[in-house]
């Protein structure tokens, strides 16, 4: 097995015990939980650092985060169905705030099929569905030190017969705050409506600290 | 009771058999450059014998492949299946984040307004042939 396809099983461990943990603390605490469509972490989590590439190919680290809101999805554009419709939902939710002028937001598909996805390539795909979307990738170490930061979890054949495999992801929107920290988790089926509300709220609350 | 009888006769000349219908069918559009797409449909199946879609096949792509989705460990995952189950008297629904047909080496991209034509087979009944409208799908 890939180190990848180990990391993607320590990840879902950790996904399972973060979500646990997070649920202890937002079911005593109403105001940070969701409705039923995320969860705010009680405590902003820091990035730890990594390396990977934008949609022009230009290197990106954790601080490229640092200075406006960021809203990732993980998923791969061989995918017909679940992501498609996830950044369609992310397209509606950025046109519902792109009325607010004093928010910084910037919204990016994280490829976790690096073998297939590469920048040119997710930039053709992201900006269909929005031309200001951006588009992050990498090698498999990097990818693993930023999904498991943002809680998210994917797993890509260790040995593909041919281009045609699939890859398993989990479908979550990850909000970062301008500090370059984890702030909040959204978790499907997602709600544009419910989601804009949220983040708009959350956003415009924030103060730095 | 006479009006009946042609109906009875027919009734009984027909033997239990699937009834295959496609409804509600459509393909979402494709991102330019992508190489995947999805087609989703309703088989309703009006007849006394349960059915099962088995295989579709289009020009539009190299392959088109029946496929489910599994939740596990935190995952979606999509998993190709031999077959598609169609109760007798019931249907079998193909939606987005379901069951759906997965065109894998599409030869263009999907556009809105055209439509691509679809060849299913099925255990029983004779191939069905749908046109199949695409739909862009980024509104709600
Ligand atoms: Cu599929």
């Amino acid at each position: 097995m890939k180190p990848a396809g180990i990391a993607a099983i320590v990840f879902v461990g950790l996904l399972a015990f973060g979500l646990g943990a997070w649920w202890a603390v937002t079911s005593s605490q109403p105001d940070l939980e969701m409705a039923g469509s995320g969860y705010v972490l009680p405590e902003p989590r820091d990035l730890p650092a990594f390396e990977l590439v934008d949609g022009q190919g230009v290197a990106f680290s954790q601080t490229d985060f640092q200075g406006h809101w960021s809203v990732l999805y993980f998923g791969f554009t061989y995918c017909p169905d679940v992501c498609p419709a996830a950044l369609a939902v992310m397209a509606q939710v950025k046109q519902q705030l792109d009325g607010d002028e004093d928010l910084d937001d910037r919204y990016y598909l994280v490829s976790v099929d690096p073998a297939r996805d590469t920048p040119v390539r997710l930039t053709e795909y992201v900006t269909y569905f929005d031309p200001e979307f951006l588009g992050l990738t990498g090698e498999f170490d990097q990818l693993d030190r930023l999904t498991r930061a943002a809680g998210a979890v994917y797993k890509v054949p260790d040995a593909p017969e041919d281009d045609n495999y699939l890859v398993a992801h989990s479908s979550t929107l990850t909000l970062i705050d301008p500090a370059g920290r984890v702030h909040a988790i959204f978790t499907s089926p997602f709600d544009p409506n419910v989601i804009a509300d949220k983040l708009g709220a959350l956003m415009r609350n924030w103060k730095a600290d | 009771m006479r009006s009946l009888l042609p109906l009875l006769l027919l009734a009984l000349s027909a033997p239990a058999l699937a009834d295959i219908t496609i409804t509600d069918a459509w393909a979402r559009a494709t991102p330019p450059g992508a190489r995947t797409a999805a087609v989703y449909f309703t088989v309703v199946n009006d007849g006394e014998a349960p059915d099962a879609l088995v295989g579709a096949a289009t020009e539009a792509s190299d392959l088109a492949e029946l496929h489910t989705h599994v939740h596990a460990d935190g995952m979606m995952q999509m998993k190709q299946v031999p077959a598609i189950d169609v109760p007798a008297g019931g249907e079998a629904v193909l939606k987005p984040h379901g069951d759906h047909l997965m065109l894998v080496g599409l030869h263009g991209a999907l556009a809105p307004g055209e439509s691509l034509e679809l060849t299913l087979s099925f255990e029983h009944h004779a191939q069905v042939t749908v046109s199949v409208p695409i739909r862009d799908a980024r509104k709600p």
